[in-house]
């Protein structure tokens, strides 16, 4: 499912739900309106590949279950969007 | 396989993009017309820029439908006759089919561009062997095409929040449609049979 992104500055906790294993860390910054490096950093991801590689494949090469990081995704997410940083 | 295709596009942008419109146009089973949708809510979010992926998606269709159209009206008769088919193309039947085919020729390509676009590619290899004119072929084809684009991308921008539920409606909605017209056809062409035999 994808959401649109006139729709971010309302972005729901429920919107985050829609994010899926197919996309990129790239595509999730730019519909989330994300920095470069927000994901990066709370997420402790170190690969150079970041942010061009989807969720799935950074699980993979990490040896991490996908849906519990999606899920961990999901909740950095729902945090930033509770209490806006920037 | 969309989730796999989804991926590509977010990853490789264009050049999936081109690949994968062009090979459907071409005859390969790939769900592209899904994948056009959600490049257009893509460019509703903010990830694509309309002007590229419409040109994009613009080329690769004429290049796919223009690579089946060529390669079957080079080379059609040969592989039929090297697979032991030429009967069928010496055949009064297909000679008949060949003659309704020229008959509506412009119709049936430039409705296969948007409308039951599954039927494009089995369209553009009977226009081949039929030898279509190259004029009547490409300016049906380069219409029906920018439709595609305007029709299937502005469904994604519009609709982006629910494209999959668009796709799956837009793809139905366009083979009932297509279906309908073929009815019509036979139809008209039944009544047309039986006025003659009286």
């Amino acid at each position: 499912m994808i959401r649109k992104n006139r729709n971010i500055d309302r972005m729901s906790t429920q919107d985050i739900g829609y994010v899926e294993s197919w996309m990129t860390f790239q595509y999730v910054n730019t519909v989330f309106g994300l920095p470069e490096d927000y994901l990066r950093t709370q997420l402790g991801i170190t690969d150079p590949t970041y942010p061009k590689t989807t969720i799935a494949k950074y699980a993979k090469r990490q040896k991490l279950d996908r849906d519990s990081f999606v899920e961990s995704l999901r909740r950095v997410l729902r945090e930033r969007f509770i209490t806006p940083a920037e | 396989m969309l989730g796999f295709l989804l991926s590509y596009l977010l990853l490789y942008k264009y050049l999936v993009l081109f690949l994968v419109v062009a090979g459907a146009s071409f005859g390969f089973p790939i769900p592209a017309t899904a994948l056009v949708i959600a490049a257009g809510a893509f460019i509703a979010q903010g990830y694509f820029d309309f002007a590229g992926i419409a040109i994009c998606v613009f080329f690769a269709s004429l290049a796919g439908d223009f690579s089946g159209y060529f390669v079957s009206r080079r080379f059609g008769r040969d592989v039929f006759a090297r697979i032991g088919l030429s009967k069928v193309l010496r055949s009064a039947r297909f000679r008949n089919i060949e003659k309704t085919f020229a008959k509506h020729a412009s119709a049936s390509v430039f409705l296969t561009r948007f409308l039951a676009t599954g039927l494009g590619p089995g369209t553009n290899i009977l226009a081949g062997l039929a030898k279509t004119p190259y004029w009547q072929f490409f300016g049906y084809a380069i219409a029906g095409e920018a439709l595609y684009v305007f029709l299937f991308l502005g469904l994604g921008y519009a609709f982006g929040d629910q494209w999959e539920a668009i796709s799956a409606i837009a793809q139905d909605a366009g083979a009932i449609i297509m279906l309908s017209i073929i009815l019509v056809g036979l139809f008209v062409t039944l009544v047309r049979v039986r006025r003659t035999r009286r």
